[in-house]
């Protein structure tokens, strides 16, 4: 009934619900529809929820939450991060070592259809690789097998075209060194996937893998490769067998550059291994010679056991038990302390170390960083070998270097702290970001004014002793030579020889300490067939001096009367008074400003070479420094 | 009354559902646009990473003193090529002495 009265309600229109209709009914009828009206209205208010809920979720979604596109965008595939490996780069910003994608060759061998042919062409595209070998991967039972890795562009192309079927390639990160072989023992290696084997890839490897902002170095590539080129030269000349140097700067321990010899390019993973591989600046340690006497001269003179006029008689050799200590070059008489370190007494400094004695000895030794493993950033770090017990006779060896030996990482820090006013700072190789005026905190070995005595003897031995071929006019060198037998299986060989010098400059105020180290020089003509340090590393140094002086800012030096005058002028010049120093300024930017305030355009080595023809350059700089000279009058 | 009503949501009905099938092909579009323009500028960052390598490989300090002494002529800088500016008047005299001092060259 109640079906028949909405079907004719539904014939009026079949969209208005017969409400009104609904009051005629009465009984089971009026019941059933009542619980029916019920739950619409439960139903509807569920409904109606749900719509509201939806739309308020619109509103905020288009309307509230405006950011939210801003928020998508930057989320986007593109800027998250994907590099493999974050960049290494120097203390300027210089690409050292990135990732790149490169393609890697594999084969999927179930679907290789005819593995004779596909090697003979993959053989024919990759001459240096074995067709047999080729033909056992496409063989094998799997379904992946890599074939080659990290392919050129060309290489690609010339395999796309080739066209085997079953053969594809899959994008790697590579790990490239755009500087080659420059810098090759600081920053170490990567093995095939991407994972550091040595040097700062090694040591810094987890952050390396997770971070995305370069890792800064210490290291200036400019003064890296002025290092390399010399110490190469240097090596070459004296037939060496190998080499090592680095330069440091003595107020934050960074070590500016480093290079040992032989190298390797670690962009060439065939080439690695071997004695190429070792790092003979940091892991080698090897017995310096008479180096360590500025060691023994800083202590006594610290511990007040000698005076600087003080000295002692080197007239006859030192006989204690089985050993003899004699000079190479003796005087046969009293040498005060600075003569000691001229003349590179061994006598002289067998007796001051004594006086010192083994316990001051040990303890000096020790504060300048030479008895442990130096705490530079890299796996490759030699551990010092000294003697044990420590007797007498070892104190007086290791007061002219032999009977310990150390890196020359250790000789280098620990010069540094003799010059740099007594303060140990570590070797480190992380660029160290400080503040104008602050300085990097380190540990009082000696005295201000000890460091003041050991820097004037460091620059006596370059005005007057041993270390003549490592005066670089105008910088005020300062330095030491060393000249060890090298020991093979407990005995001294003659003829083989450790030779090196440190120094630092420029004296007055020390700013960077330099050490060059050969192994196994030859003596030549042109060195009267010597292959000590000072005939074989001095030179090294000085090189090293004069051609970094100039990229660091450091002026040269030059005392009137020293000063060379070209001849033209010569005349026009004594008819005037003599030139007064009226300003101090001078042309090089000034000492205090340290590396990274330097526009670019000051470093010679960083500028471009543009298109300038050497005349207009020449008139450039002339008009340049004439205005200059105008300017100041 | 009910069926203008009506009429007027289904209107409503019909508008939104062809304004929602106009932004969703828009969104479609954008969202394949966002990809595309993703996949470029990954395709770009590539190539400024490889061209970053490079540069720093063309830098290089010993081919660029290969570069600047074969074709430029230079030479690492000498120690006695720096002048102070103090000195300066001991290398370059600025004007003619005569001027001077009003004594005349020798």
């Amino acid at each position: 009934m109640t079906m028949q009265r909405i079907n004719v309600q539904n014939e009026r229109s079949p969209y208005e619900y017969p409400i009104v209709e609904t009051h005629r009914l009465d009984g089971v009828g009026k019941q059933a529809f009542d619980v029916g009206r019920n739950r619409l209205i439960v139903a509807a208010t569920v409904l109606s929820f749900a719509f509201l809920a939806v739309g308020y979720k619109l509103v905020d979604l288009t309307v509230l939450s405006g950011r939210a596109e801003a928020h998508f965008a930057s989320n986007s595939a593109a800027t998250a991060p994907q590099r493999a490996r974050a960049d290494v780069v120097d203390r300027n910003g210089v690409l050292l070592a990135t990732s790149l994608p490169t393609p890697s060759l594999y084969a999927d061998p179930a679907a290789v259809l005819d593995a004779e042919e596909a090697a003979d062409k993959l053989a024919a595209a990759f001459p240096d690789m074995n067709r047999q070998a080729l033909l056992t991967k496409l063989q094998a039972k799997g379904r992946f097998v890599w074939l080659r890795r990290n392919l050129s562009p060309q290489q690609q192309y010339d395999i796309n075209r080739l066209g085997i079927p079953g053969v594809a390639f899959k994008m790697e990160n590579r790990r490239v060194y755009p500087h080659g072989r420059l810098a090759a023992h600081v920053l170490g290696t990567t093995d095939v996937d991407g994972r550091g084997i040595s040097g700062i890839e090694k040591y810094f490897d987890q952050s390396l893998l997770g971070g995305t902002r370069p890792l800064a170095l210490s290291i200036d590539v400019r003064l890296q490769a002025i290092l390399h080129q010399e110490l190469s030269h240097a090596m070459a000349k004296f037939s060496a067998i190998g080499a090592a140097g680095l330069m440091k700067d003595v107020r934050t321990g960074e070590i500016v550059a480093m290079v040992s010899l032989p190298d390797f390019d670690a962009n060439d993973k065939s080439a690695l291994g071997g004695d190429a591989s070792f790092n003979r600046a940091t892991k080698g340690v090897y017995e310096l010679g008479s180096s360590f006497k500025l060691f023994t001269a800083a202590m006594a003179l610290d511990a007040g056991t000698v005076d600087w006029d003080g000295g002692y008689d080197a007239t006859d050799p030192i006989r204690v038990a089985r050993f003899t200590i004699n000079d190479y070059h003796g005087k046969k008489r009293w040498l005060s302390v600075p003569e000691i370190i001229i003349y590179s007494s061994n006598i002289g400094a067998a007796k001051m170390a004594v006086d010192v004695g083994i316990k001051g000895q040990q303890r000096y030794l020790g504060d300048f960083g030479l008895l442990r493993p130096s705490a530079v950033e890299l796996p490759e770090t030699g551990h010092p070998l000294s003697p044990s017990p420590w007797r007498e006779i070892n104190a007086m060896t290791i007061s002219y270097g032999h009977g310990i030996a150390v890196t020359p990482l250790h000789l280098a820090t620990g010069i540094s702290a003799l010059v740099n006013g007594g303060i140990f700072r570590p070797a480190t190789l992380l660029k160290q970001s400080t503040m104008a005026g602050q300085e990097i905190p380190g540990v009082r070995v000696i005295t201000a004014s000890t460091s003041e005595r050991v820097r004037q003897l460091m620059r006596l031995v370059v005005t007057q002793g041993t270390g003549k071929n490592a005066d670089a006019k105008g910088y005020l060198v300062g330095g030491k030579t060393g000249t060890a037998d090298k020991q093979m299986g407990g005995r001294y060989r003659e003829k083989s020889l450790i030779s090196s010098f440190v120094a630092a400059f420029p004296m007055d105020a020390p700013r960077y300490v330099i050490m060059a180290m050969l192994d196994e020089p030859k003596g030549i003509k042109s060195t009267f067939n010597y292959a000590t340090g000072g005939w074989v590393a001095a030179p090294v140094v000085k090189a090293m001096v004069e051609r970094a002086a100039s990229l660091l800012g450091i002026a040269p030096r030059v005392d009137q009367g020293e000063e060379v005058r070209p001849r033209i002028l010569e005349a026009a010049i004594t008819s005037r008074s003599a030139p007064t120093r009226a300003s101090s300024r001078s042309v090089m930017t000034p000492l205090k400003v340290s590396m990274e305030t330097i526009p670019m355009a000051a470093r010679p080595m960083a500028r471009p070479a543009v298109a300038e023809s050497p005349r207009d350059r020449v008139a450039r700089q002339t008009r340049a420094v004439l205005e200059q000279a105008v300017a100041t009058r | 009354m009910a069926r203008r009503s009506t009429l007027i949501l289904l209107l409503m009905a019909a508008a939104c559902s062809v304004a929602l099938f106009g932004v969703k092909y828009r969104v479609q579009e954008l969202e394949t646009d966002l990809y595309v323009i993703d996949r470029r500028i990954a395709d770009e960052r590539r190539d400024i990473n490889a061209l970053k390598a490079e540069w720093s490989h063309f830098n290089e300090p010993r081919r660029l003193q290969f570069l600047a002494e074969r074709y430029l002529g230079l030479s690492p800088v000498r120690p006695e090529r720096v002048v102070r500016d103090a000195n300066m008047e001991t290398r370059l005299p600025l004007r003619p002495t005569t001027l001077e001092g009003g004594e005349k060259p020798q």
